[in-house]
């Protein structure tokens, strides 16, 4: 049994912490733009 | 193998007292003493959450839940990491901008209702003592596992170094060591996983071995448990800690909006697979010891076994760092809410920064010795606690502060029914799952849940709010201040 089967076992959990990492970043970033532009004077 | 362990723990020993010392210098007023002056950098917030969520409970009892039901305890990870998102991105932003000491403080503001104040400071107290008695009482089994020390001395030592910091710190020492014994539990993490896959034989080996004992390990219900607890796991994890006041006392330390947001991302990158490692390790040390009975303490037990004694002693070090930087919280969001809270609340006169800041601390002492007999009594349903602690945390406290931050029509009678129906409700779920012969597919807590957010918004609906309640809900969206 390999990587592969394990995750096509877990694909669901796998796909769910995806999911949680993918939108940190992007929310994360715009949230992070759209604060900077709040800085600006 | 004993000097080095000694030797490991005289380091992490050290570290917190450096880090305890920094935070006394910085500490002149109630602000520094509770919030950390309100200046925390973004990497000390991420890290410090980290810390205060990884106790010995998750960092070795996690081990052996994952050893015994496979990813179905996955479920527990991923519902804390979608509660950071949200934490961070949505929560924190808006309590940071009410900018108060604790989360009782902000419920009676925001609802314009000053008995929720001391009533939920109380169940606060409450809940923070029985989850410190519970971490204390994992630093004490090191101790006493190790070398034999009476159980009540290690315990009482474990409050003694706890309560010292605290008391002489506050927020900013408990924040400063967490991230100390951050850096130690992660040392231990990355050195210690591999060692442990390649002596159990390999990831293909493991794999297949536990593949054979227990068919379905690795699919999402472990093979043993069903879909709906492993949905309820997920939102008893994902709400509880949307409630949870120790974490969300956190975002008052923050200066900025932005600091939150960059320590939300760091968070979420790092806490799924920093905890997701621990599958593995409880995979492979099920093909390494198939009949162990207590599953808790098998990493040390592999360690001891296999690993050189450097790593052992870092791992000891590891797990008292887990356990003070988890039980340091808790006690401070209690002292802190007992003096801001309840005592404020009782004097009703004036009370003075040096006052509330000397308070805090014999709180402090007082919470701790308060604890003791729960530590020492070690009773058995005290992980039933926890978790009843969590359910009614999400339940109550996380639907009302969640959507009290975001739905200005909300009511103070549509918090004080959802945190009562909430409780009580999750309360007489978990009795019923204790006593009562229930159905495999159905869990209390999901229900629950559910008609706790309805409660909220037809309560919300069929009365009226106020101005002054309107007035602090505006006062958390205005970006301006961000």
């Amino acid at each position: 049994m390999g990587v592969q089967d394990v995750l096509a076992d877990a694909w669901l959990q796998v796909a769910l912490a995806g999911s949680i990492l993918v939108l940190a970043v992007i929310v994360g970033s715009v949230m992070l733009r759209r604060s900077k532009d709040e800085d600006k004077p | 193998m004993n000097t080095v362990i000694v030797l490991s723990l005289v380091v992490a020993a050290f570290l917190v007292a450096w880090s305890a010392w920094h935070g006394y210098r910085r500490t002149r007023s109630a602000t520094d003493y509770i919030v950390a002056g309100r200046s925390m950098p973004w990497w000390v917030v991420a890290g410090s959450l980290l810390a205060a969520s990884t106790s010995g409970a998750s960092f070795f009892g996690m081990v052996g839940d994952y050893n015994r039901t496979g990813f179905y305890t996955h479920w527990v990870i991923l519902g804390i990491a979608a509660s950071w998102l949200v934490i961070c991105f949505m929560v924190g932003p808006r309590l940071r901008r009410f900018g108060g000491f604790t989360i009782p403080e902000y419920l009676a503001k925001r609802f314009d209702s000053p008995l929720l104040r001391p009533v939920f400071a109380l169940i606060t107290v409450a809940w923070m003592i029985v989850l410190m008695a519970t971490v204390v009482v994992q630093g004490g089994l090191i101790f006493y596992g190790l070398w034999g020390w009476p159980y009540e001395l290690s315990v009482s030592l474990m409050l003694i170094v706890i309560s010292l910091y605290t008391i002489t710190g506050g927020q900013t020492s408990v924040m400063y060591t967490d991230f100390v014994q951050l850096i130690i539990f992660v040392a231990a993490t990355i050195v210690l996983v591999p060692i442990t896959i390649n002596v159990a034989g390999g990831f293909g080996h493991v794999a297949e071995t536990v593949e054979v004992m227990q068919p379905g390990f690795f699919t999402p219900t472990g093979g043993v448990m069903t879909v709906v607890s492993a949905m309820s796991l997920f939102f008893i994890w994902f709400l509880g800690y949307l409630g949870h006041p120790g974490l969300l006392t956190r975002f008052y330390t923050v200066k900025k909006d932005r600091d939150l947001y960059k320590a939300g991302i760091a968070l979420t990158l790092f806490y799924l697979p920093f905890l997701g490692s621990m599958s593995l390790v409880g995979a492979s040390l099920r093909t390494m010891y198939p009949d162990a009975e207590d599953t808790e303490i098998l990493w040390l037990q592999f360690a001891v076994d296999y690993a050189p004694a450097v790593i052992v002693g870092l791992l000891v070090a590891s797990l008292a760092a887990a356990v003070l930087s988890t039980a340091d919280t808790w006690l401070l969001t209690a002292a802190s809410s007992v003096t801001h809270d309840v005592v404020r609340y009782v004097r009703k006169s004036e009370v003075t920064d040096s006052q509330l800041t000397r308070w805090t601390r014999w709180s402090v002492a007082i919470l701790a010795l308060a604890s003791l007999p729960i530590a020492l009594n070690r009773p058995d349903y005290i992980i039933e606690m926890m978790t009843l602690a969590y359910t009614v945390a999400g339940a109550s406290g996380g639907i009302v502060i969640v959507t009290s931050l975001y739905w200005r029509r909300m009511t103070k009678s549509a918090a004080w029914a959802g945190l009562i129906f909430g409780a009580s409700t999750a309360v007489l779920g978990r009795i019923m799952v204790a006593f009562m012969n229930l159905p495999e597919w159905f869990d209390p807590i999901l229900p629950t849940l559910v008609v706790t957010a309805l409660i909220v918004v037809v309560v919300s609906l069929r009365t009226h709010g106020n101005d002054k309640s309107d007035a602090v809900f505006d006062t958390l969206t205005r970006r301006a201040q961000a």
